[in-house]
């Protein structure tokens, strides 16, 4: 199954240098961050800035894991996860039709407005996050010891 | 009996959130620490009490419509309106400026001509967001205590407060 094997490292090194990239983004401006996390109006306030500083280094640290190749289970589990909140998110501001920003590969406040194509495209990362994870988990039923690549 | 293929899942998700949480833990260290150590670290629990939290030390801090009409009435605050040129047309507060983000270059110099008055930006409520980025710019510009009536102009105008239809 080569090109199985072939979409698993597409998957999880795409997913990597995606999350490398954001992370680093967000993490150099934590307060940029957290006023775009704040406009999405879903966090109360007491949690937005602890959210911003943690959130950028939990995309770091799953980014070098998929990346190294370690903990791929809990990385591609942890964006999954992420990408399916940030999904929830998107809706939740679509639908109240508010005018801000994504925040995702900028925390610039006057980057483009979320529109629905944004929706297509983080449902579209999600399921890719979601065949990562399954097919990490043939290559750990492979190996039952859970040797990852 | 548990089938087997269910067993396989249930082994690997499990698998997958023990090493989620370990992955968690480190982020939370790290990012902890990092965040401790940096000069514009953020204090992690935000409180309407705190004094360095992140939005007020980016944008100024909030202002109530009530304690906004207080401000106008004693003349000792500049309204900006973020708004759109056609809504700013349709009502506005009396004496306000408007300026859309990205433009607020160009009344920077009238703005400088009023030390001592508050600058108070809004937009039309809560659901937009040019007030905070045109609140944003003025700091960046080296404007000071640039404040944000949040609930903005559908809060002032349902509260009663003069409003302005001519531009």
């Amino acid at each position: 199954m080569k090109s199985v094997g072939i979409l698993y490292h597409f998957l999880r090194l795409g997913f990597g240098a995606m999350f490398l990239y954001t992370g680093i983004i967000h993490a150099a401006d934590p307060a940029a961050f957290a006023l775009a996390v704040a406009n999405y109006r879903l966090l109360p306030d007491i949690l937005i800035n602890f959210f911003a500083v943690v959130l950028p280094w939990a995309e770091i640290v799953c980014a070098l894991c998929l990346i190294s190749g370690r903990f791929v289970a809990g990385a591609s589990m942890i964006i999954t996860l992420m990408l399916l909140a940030f999904t929830i998110a998107l809706v939740s501001a679509l639908v109240r039709g508010l005018d801000i920003s994504c925040g995702c590969f900028s925390t610039d406040p006057d980057a483009a407005r979320i529109t629905w194509w944004y929706l297509v495209r983080d449902i579209a990362l999600t399921l890719a996050g979601m065949a990562l994870f399954l097919l990490n988990s043939q290559k750990g039923t492979a190996s039952p010891h859970g040797q990852e690549p | 009996m548990t089938p087997p293929i269910l067993e396989n899942y249930r082994r690997t998700i499990l698998h997958g959130v023990l090493q989620a949480c370990v992955l968690g833990c480190i982020s939370l260290c790290i990012a902890l620490t990092m965040n401790a150590f940096r000069e514009n670290g953020l204090a992690l629990l935000h409180t309407s009490q705190s004094a360095s939290v992140a939005q007020p030390a980016v944008l100024g801090l909030p202002i109530s419509p009530p304690e906004a009409f207080r401000l106008f009435q004693s003349n000792t605050a500049l309204f900006l309106d973020a708004r759109a040129p056609q809504s700013f047309q349709d009502g506005h507060i009396p004496g306000s400026f408007n300026v859309m983000p990205g433009t607020s270059v160009n009344v920077q110099d009238r703005l400088k001509a009023a030390p001592g008055r508050v600058l108070i930006v809004y937009c039309d409520g809560p659901e937009c967001d040019l007030a905070e980025r045109l609140a944003r710019e003025l700091t960046g510009a080296g404007f000071k205590g640039v404040r944000i009536m949040g609930d903005g102009w559908m809060a002032w105008q349902g509260s009663g407060y003069p409003v302005e239809t001519a531009p």
